[in-house]
């Protein structure tokens, strides 16, 4: 009897305990769709509420487990909602890695394969070409708001600089492929960076 | 082009898209408008214009638009999926071998990170440059692409990223 209630017991833990894990995958999916539709702009918007929700109210990761995986998702390729794979794998091992992914992508991803279907449906209507027409510009300008963040955290001296207005001409005016300029500015960076504080 | 040409390339764009949009829209220039002419500069200035207003990641909204323009709701979901195989591959490395990782993370860093940003700022302009020349033909385009950076910068617009940064 002792023994068929221990059993008993385990199961109940047992339960519990894949409960608990179902609930952090659906907890993972739902915040992380949520801070999705609050990405006007693009990922970067939401890095602090991405912060505030997994480190304080959610507590899926420590502070500095955070801040190592923007640092991550700066040295990986790909987009920096990344991180949330990461966050993912801290809180629920792989399949929470898997369910962050998806929930953060999923639905702009849906969203803007919307916009294409219908955009290729209406694009001869007049409303659609003015609105291109004025939106058009001012998103490439826009893509200068990157580059100065970008500059203004990287121009730590003047070799970085260099390195940035050698990536602008090797990038105009010849052939050589974007990862290779990436690599070298990189390289350069760790080896001349420390130079230039001494 | 084949699903397995559209999926090789977007693995490529995937593998190479170090420093985020940027560097997304000067590969997907490179690898599908010059070197496949599978899309022109046109459609992906198309494909930001439409999403960039949508909120969530704008370089998977920029890949799952190209992605229906080249294959459909197929292409979309395969260029995506591609897209984001290895950066996802890669995290999952980076967290299973965190604590080894983040100590040496924390010496070298920096000035390796300074030095990628700022080679990531250099292809980005080469890239505004090559969408704006076939889509920014008047002086009104010209002011409403300046003024919008213009308006960008004095508002601040998500600095937050840089602080998390450093």
């Amino acid at each position: 009897m002792v023994h068929a209630r221990t059993e008993c017991q385990n199961r109940r833990v047992q339960d519990e305990r894949r409960g608990r894990a179902t609930l952090i995958l659906l907890e993972l999916f739902i915040y992380f769709v949520l801070i999705s539709l609050l990405a006007f702009g693009g990922g970067n918007a939401v890095i602090s509420l991405l912060e505030q929700i997994s480190v304080e109210r959610m507590q899926w990761v420590t502070p500095q487990d955070f801040a190592a995986a923007i640092g991550f998702a700066y040295v990986t390729p790909g987009p920096i909602l990344i991180t949330c794979a990461f966050i993912g794998y801290r809180a629920a091992g792989f399949s929470g890695a898997l369910v962050a992914t998806v929930g953060v992508f999923l639905v702009p991803w849906f969203l803007s394969v919307l916009a294409a279907q219908h955009v290729q449906r209406y694009i001869q209507h007049p409303w659609l070409q003015g609105f291109g027409l004025g939106a058009s510009p001012a998103v490439i300008g826009l893509l200068g708001i990157t580059v100065f963040t970008l500059g203004r955290y990287a121009f730590d001296g003047w070799v970085y600089a260099v390195i940035s207005g050698a990536a602008l001409g090797l990038a105009l005016f010849t052939k050589v492929s974007p990862i290779f300029i990436l690599a070298g500015g990189t390289v350069l960076g760790a080896v001349a960076g420390p130079l230039l504080i001494d | 082009m084949s699903l397995t040409q559209l999926g090789w390339e977007f693995i490529k764009i995937g593998v190479g898209a170090f420093g985020g949009l940027g560097v997304t829209l000067s590969l997907i220039e490179r690898y599908l408008v010059k070197d496949r002419g599978a899309l022109t500069a046109q459609d992906v200035t198309e494909s930001l214009t439409y999403t960039k207003f949508l909120p969530g990641s704008t370089g998977v909204q920029v890949v799952g638009y190209l992605g229906y323009r080249l294959a459909g709701w197929a292409g979309a979901a395969l260029a995506t999926i591609a897209f984001l195989l290895p950066a996802f591959m890669l995290m999952l490395v980076l967290a299973i071998l965190y604590e080894e990782i983040t100590v040496l993370l924390a010496d070298t860093a920096t000035p390796a990170l300074r030095g990628l940003t700022a080679a990531v700022a250099g292809i980005l302009v080469a890239t505004i440059y090559r969408l704006a020349k076939p889509t920014i033909t008047t002086v009104m385009g010209v002011a409403v692409a300046v003024t919008a950076c213009a308006v960008g910068i004095a508002l601040g617009i998500s600095p937050a990223w840089v602080v998390g940064l450093e």
